[in-house]
């Protein structure tokens, strides 16, 4: 089990496996991709497929048992690996060069120096240019070597433990942490705990039971058409007293560990419907499809369909807004019985109506916000991960793990003015241009080197 | 588009054009005095572009990274900037704008197509983030990019040794400085995923969520490791390699061109 780990072979079929799996998931539409209406709709009228994109799209397939199963085991097999390099390195104290897949490349000159000259020139050679020097005696010759860029292999390490941290981040966050959506109306006490709608796989009675009210919204928008900033405050209140944070879009607020981002933004205004003096509807409508209007359930089989026109204008017909500011708020109102359209009218804040026998009105309008409400308790080891990773994938960027060796033999018989031979050859993991380069380069200077 | 801006990118567009054809010609005929009218005009066009993507940041106040246009007119800035650099370090590179040149033409025409409308920048992008995601992104496009060129040029000289092929860089050079570009590539890419997660973490209180410009970048970045991991775990050099450089920018081009950006909340966001 342990050789299939430290397998570098395994680990590359694995990350094949997980790449394969999401490539072809990521091919498949999912919530992102289609609206909630149209995914909606496959669920009613096109059951088989909808099956196949719920479970196999990739938002999907990555919470299935068999892609954690995969992942997991990918996880394993990089530590086992890089552990694996660290003992090697630890024993060896040196990658070999002659076992692994390496680039190679010599040239030999002669030399009118006999051998121990040489071999100080050599030396000399390698001191200057700052190569970490070994030394072996064999029955060719000596043999002098550099070795150069061994922090690539740290690097290399460094980056495989980093990625080791994001893959730890991944359950830590999930079974640690909380995601759910908060939508209030601005100035409307709640409590966080009951108002709170957890995502799939959350619970929301795990989070703290505090009361939120968010305050001062503000929504600013550039020459009253394109958005430029939003946010408010947001106020808590817990047993230990109150805090108002403020938040925007950005910059979200954060409270005991639990970080409240601004996700939407919209207009709600007041509908109040009385009979007899008696209010029966009485909300704050937040209202979420400011294009086509939004549509609320009334007593006695009636709907009522609300839209909100920030800056109302009307020509003829048609009404409209002419910006996002609310400089001239008004609302649209129309009443339905069944399909048939029973009541229309448009109300300033302030305005009111009658419609057999019931008062409508619209007193005043507010702001509500959508906030994601999120723990994530692995962001701290993403970020250490992602860290350490770039910081090893740089360092082995610059790095080029190479060495040089110098064979120094006595010239043969046959030479006469040559009273010595060196053979340069020089192994590179990587780089054979650079270093067939670098040898040549490496034979020009050492006709320099006095 | 403000006035300037338009008519710097326009020359921008001209001169890559030519630029395009002059590389082509000169490779074609052999014709060594082309590619050196060719590069300067290249050079040329990158500086009415910079021009170009001043204009747009004073008028607009804020960096030309929000949305497709001003996407394309920084990201193909930094394709051509590192072509250049490639350029200065590495000479023999220089009949690569002969594959780099069309592509950066098509990507402007792509955010050309889709309106230069000068507007404020988004809350959402007001983040000291963008700066590093960005710039991070497009060097990484522009990496894999000029790889592809190498692999390319590696399988046309590797077929034939004769006509117009001969000028091109020896074939070790070729193999070698495709796998500089991509461990250089998925270093900024590496950068660009792990700035966008911290990002999205404060900007939507998660720092993964599987929306479809975050799969494709994963996807691409898992191409590439792997692509890594055959050159240098199991030694795949030459022709493997080149092939492998090719087909992997086509996860590339399905992050910038596919699915993403039509439905992500990349485009949505906020």
């Amino acid at each position: 089990m342990l050789k299939l780990l430290i397998s570098r072979k395994i680990a590359l079929y694995l990350l094949a496996a997980v790449l394969v799996a999401l490539l072809i998931s990521a091919f498949l539409p999912n919530t992102y991709t289609l609206s909630p209406e149209r995914w909606h709709d496959l669920q009613l009228h096109d059951p088989d497929r909808f099956w196949i994109y719920s479970h196999f799209s990739t938002p999907y397939l990555v919470r299935t048992p068999l892609f954690l199963g995969v992942s997991f085991l990918l996880c394993l097999s990089t530590l086992a690996c890089t552990v694996d390099r660290l003992v090697k390195v630890g024993k060896a104290r040196a990658v070999p060069f002659e076992t692994e897949k390496v680039f190679s490349f010599s040239v030999t000159r002669c030399a009118a120096e006999d051998l121990e000259t040489l071999r100080e020139k050599v030396q000399r050679f390698l001191a200057h240019g700052k190569w970490e020097v070994g030394c072996e005696e064999t029955a060719e010759g000596v043999i002098l070597s550099g070795q150069k860029g061994r922090s690539g292999l740290w690097g290399s390490i460094l980056f495989h433990a980093g990625l080791i941290a994001c893959f730890v981040a991944g359950p830590v966050t999930v079974l640690g942490g909380f995601r759910g959506e908060l939508i209030v109306t601005g100035d409307t006490p709640v409590s966080l705990r009951s108002t709170v709608v957890a995502l799939e796989g959350y619970d929301a009675a795990r989070v703290p039971d505090l009361q939120v009210e968010v305050k001062r919204l503000r929504g600013e928008y550039y020459r009253g058409e394109y958005r430029y900033d939003f946010g408010g405050i947001l106020a808590v209140t817990d047993p230990k007293g109150s805090r108002e944070l403020p938040f925007s879009v950005n910059r979200a607020a954060n409270y005991e560990g639990y970080q409240f981002s601004l996700s939407e933004y919209g207009s709600a205004p007041r509908l109040v419907l009385e009979r007899d003096g008696r209010p029966f509807f009485d909300y704050y409508l937040n209202l979420r499809h400011p294009e086509e209007g939004d549509y609320f359930d009334l007593d006695g089989g009636v709907r009522a369909m609300v839209m909100f026109f920030p800056d109302f204008v009307q020509q003829g017909e048609r009404i409209g807004t002419k910006s996002k500011r609310p400089d001239h708020p008004v609302t649209l109102v129309r009443l339905f019985r069944g399909d048939r359209q029973v009541f229309q009218g448009l109300f300033q804040p302030g305005d009111e109506a009658l419609w057999e026998g019931v008062r409508i009105r619209v007193p005043d309008f507010r702001h509500w916000v959508s906030l994601t409400v999120t723990s994530e308790r692995g962001v701290l080891l993403v970020m250490l991960g992602s860290l350490l990773g770039v910081v090893g994938l740089f360092i082995r960027f610059l790095s080029n793990e190479r060495r040089i060796e110098f064979t120094l033999a006595p010239a043969g018989e046959d030479a006469a003015e040559y009273r010595s031979t060196c053979t340069i050859r020089g192994y590179s993991r990587y780089y054979p241009a650079f270093l067939e380069k670098e040898v040549l380069a490496i034979d020009e200077a050492m006709d320099n080197e006095q | 588009m403000a006035f300037w801006e338009e008519i710097f990118l326009w020359i921008a567009v001209a001169g890559y054009a030519v630029s395009f054809l002059l590389f082509l010609n000169a490779l074609v005929f052999r014709k060594e005095r082309l590619q050196v009218f060719g590069f300067n005009l290249t050079v040329a066009a990158f500086a009415a572009q910079t021009v170009a993507i001043a204009v747009r940041w004073y008028v607009t106040g804020h960096i030309p990274a929000m949305y497709t246009y001003e996407n394309s007119l920084a990201g193909t800035w930094i394709i051509i900037l590192t072509y250049l650099v490639l350029r200065r370090f590495f000479p023999p590179a220089r009949p690569f704008a002969v594959a780099v040149t069309p592509l950066v033409l098509l990507i402007l025409g792509n955010g050309m197509l889709s309106g230069g409308e000068l507007r404020p920048l988004e809350p959402a992008f007001r983040s000291n983030w963008i700066f590093v995601h960005v710039l991070f992104a497009w060097f990484s496009f522009g990496s894999y990019l000029t790889a592809f060129c190498s692999g390319g040029m590696y399988l046309l000289k590797e077929k034939s040794h004769t006509g117009f092929l001969i000028r091109l860089p020896e074939l070790k050079l070729l193999d070698e400085l495709s796998l500089r570009l991509i461990l250089f590539g998925f270093f900024a890419q590496s950068v660009m995923i792990a700035s966008g997660a911290i990002w999205a973490h404060g900007l939507w209180g998660r720092y993964w969520g599987w929306d479809p410009v975050e799969t494709w970048s994963l996807i691409s970045w898992l191409v590439y490791g792997a692509n890594l991991h055959l050159r240098v775990t199991l030694g795949w050099t030459g022709r493997r390699a080149a092939w492998l450089a090719v087909l992997s920018l086509f996860a590339v081009i399905f992050l910038y061109f596919g699915f993403g950006h039509g439905s992500s909340v990349h485009t949505v966001v906020f």
